[in-house]
């Protein structure tokens, strides 16, 4: 057997396991990929009726639809990739007798899977609202890109400080998924900031997630901006995370390894 | 090569320590097939898994530059939800096969398994025999350094094991194997030097039948050393509602070893396996039946009430306890396969206890 270098067989390791993922969600679930369409366009369908009832046809300079459907897009890609990164461990358990297998590579793979699939939901969501004339247009998308990265990047460093922490604290777990339930609402998906009032606005600009989904909806309509986002506050919440996460994954991966 | 520097291993159970090596140091030279052997629990599988570099010890060093297989005939990495032509497909990119070299290692598998139209279907839907074919096959397709095996050469089926034991002796031919058996025989044949685990202490032989001797000193003078423990003569109860005066009577009665008796009533809590029957002693209250917990593939059932762990148990308790009939492991493996299931030297019938149960 010859011997490769370490970054090649990280790539092709990921790259392995990528494929299997993908393979796997097609050949088990193919609900799957449906649910990952269905559910956000059922909360778009949901929220847009509740908002036009109340709004009763005032104009707010943007297409809502296209405001939830950023949103909510963006929200479930990060909610689903620390999900995903923090049961990688468990999940691929088996693959760990294939020495080049190193657990963090399954939470690589794993954030790859779901960028993967957002994106081709994301495509899907651009020809529906084409199809329904909604008002698609993007004031900076560069900006919105790097915005999803960066929150991409923030969702994996939780996901390997969760899954490190968890592999060793079961019911650590279960704490983040209790966590995880009022942030849908907490994290300004269907409201703007600049909309709640000054009190409410101080405690959840708290809430990191805002500051991301508040960056992708000011970058991405001519009529929003981005002044409550702090670029400070999102920077300390990715690399705190980030390091800890790793710096704990160095010091335990032969531990998660044989557990 | 493989070199072990003041290797520590152990486990921690309840709070308390338990040892599978202890500040070991060894090194195992090029070329040499090594057998580990020892008694379940002993840490055989740990220690094999630490050779081949996926566990690793507590303290101290294991170094190789060698390249290991993954355990051989591990069926845990596969999905099932693919086919084995996937999973074959994703180990090949995991050891950064190009596409050329894997079509070959899938076509070497498929021809291996010989599992026809299943080895493009979900592996949900095998058989555990056509699982073992496929990841046996998937083993013999790569080239390593060094294999490591953990009895997987008692899978499949006759025919099976006939085929993967050639294809196995064949493929060391070019590569070095670490075995753990409970088979002395395969030892024997394919190893050169062993090592025998024993409550945390390790010994390595540079002759495998020297271990293999070692082995069976050890469970000779633990079964010993299990019958004097406790005193017979108490009475014992059966729950049929009879009594007796002691362990000898009621073995005499239920025409099996006193010993049989003795093991219920200290490895299972009182129920005899054999009889269907719990035993308990004088001043104890009788607990209902339960079978016997620990049942392997390996485990037997004598008509005499004894459960042993494997073949190589009995063998060394009747050589012990019978030595005049010269009990060997074929006898009984004999036994075992034929349709009276009746070891003729010692007129006993031996069972799988998994098949009895």
């Amino acid at each position: 057997m010859k011997k490769r270098r370490a970054f090649k067989i990280f790539y092709s390791v990921v790259w392995a396991l990528f494929l299997r993922e993908v393979q796997v969600l097609y050949g088990s679930k193919k609900l799957g990929y449906l649910w990952a369409v269905v559910d956000p366009m059922i909360m778009i369908i949901v929220f847009s009726i509740v908002h036009s009832s109340l709004m009763k046809g005032a104009s707010l300079g943007y297409d809502y639809p296209v405001f939830l459907a950023t949103g909510f897009l963006a929200y479930n890609l990060f909610r689903s990739i620390v999900f995903k990164s923090m049961e990688a461990f468990n999940a691929n358990r088996g693959l760990f007798v294939y020495k080049q297998v190193k657990p963090i590579d399954t939470i690589v793979a794993r954030v790859l899977v779901e960028v993967f699939q957002i994106s081709i939901v994301a495509m899907i969501f651009v020809f529906i609202g084409w199809y329904f004339e909604f008002d698609l247009r993007v004031e900076n998308f560069n900006m919105v890109v790097l915005a999803v990265a960066w929150f991409v990047l923030f969702g994996f460093g939780l996901g390997v400080l969760f899954g490190v922490v968890g592999t060793f604290y079961e019911n650590f777990k279960k704490i983040v998924t209790i966590a995880f339930m009022p942030l849908f609402f907490l994290s300004a998906l269907f409201y703007t900031v600049e909309s709640l009032p000054q009190q409410a606005r101080e405690v959840i600009l708290f809430n990191p997630v805002v500051h991301f989904i508040e960056l992708i909806h000011g970058s991405y309509f001519y009529a929003l901006d981005t002044a409550y986002v702090s670029f400070e506050y999102m920077l300390y919440w990715t690399l705190v995370p980030l390091f800890l996460g790793l710096y704990f994954y160095r010091k335990s991966e032969r531990k998660i390894l044989s557990i | 090569m493989i070199e072990l520097r003041n290797v520590t291993k152990y486990f921690t159970v309840n709070g308390k320590k338990n040892y599978i090596l202890k500040n070991v140091n060894l090194t195992i030279k090029e070329g040499v097939n090594v057998g580990i052997l020892g008694r379940n629990g002993a840490g055989k599988s740990t220690l094999l898994r630490m050779l081949g570099g996926i566990e690793f010890p507590n303290s101290g060093v294991i170094y190789s530059p060698k390249t290991f297989s993954w355990p051989m005939g591990l069926a845990g990495g596969f999905q099932g939800s693919m086919t084995a032509r996937q999973n074959i497909k994703f180990v090949c990119r995991v050891y950064g096969k190009s596409e050329e070299e894997a079509k070959d290692t899938i076509e070497y598998v498929k021809e291996f398994a010989e599992i026809g139209d299943y080895f493009d279907m979900p592996m949900k839907l095998y058989s555990s025999g056509m699982r073992s074919r496929v990841s046996f096959g998937l083993s013999l397709a790569f080239d390593f350094d060094y294999i490591i095996s953990d009895e997987s050469l008692s899978v499949g089926d006759e025919s099976f094991k006939k085929k993967a034991k050639e294809a196995l002796m064949k493929k060391i031919e070019s590569s070095n194997i670490l075995l753990v058996s409970h088979s002395m025989g395969d030892l024997r044949k394919i190893c050169q030097a062993g090592i025998v685990l024993n409550e945390g202490e390790m010994k390595f032989f540079d002759d495998i039948s020297d271990a293999i001797e070692f082995y069976h000193n050890i469970n000779r003078e633990r079964s010993i050393g299990n019958r004097s423990k406790k005193s017979a003569s108490s009475s014992i109860y059966c729950s049929d509602g009879r009594v007796f005066d002691n362990m000898m009577q009621a073995a005499q009665f239920y025409k099996i070893r006193p010993y049989a008796i003795q093991q219920a009533i200290e490895k299972n809590s009182g129920s005899l396996v054999y009889l269907k029957r719990v035993f308990y002693r004088d001043g104890e209250k009788p607990k209902p039946y339960k079978r016997w917990e620990n049942v392997e593939d390996n485990t037997l059932i004598c008509s005499d009430g004894i459960i042993f762990e494997s073949i190589d148990d009995a063998v060394s308790f009747y050589k012990e306890r019978l030595p005049k009939a010269e009990v060997t492991y074929e006898d009984i493996a004999m036994a075992l396969k034929s349709e009276n299931k009746l070891a003729e030297k010692i007129f006993v019938k031996f069972y799988y206890l998994k098949e009895f149960q």
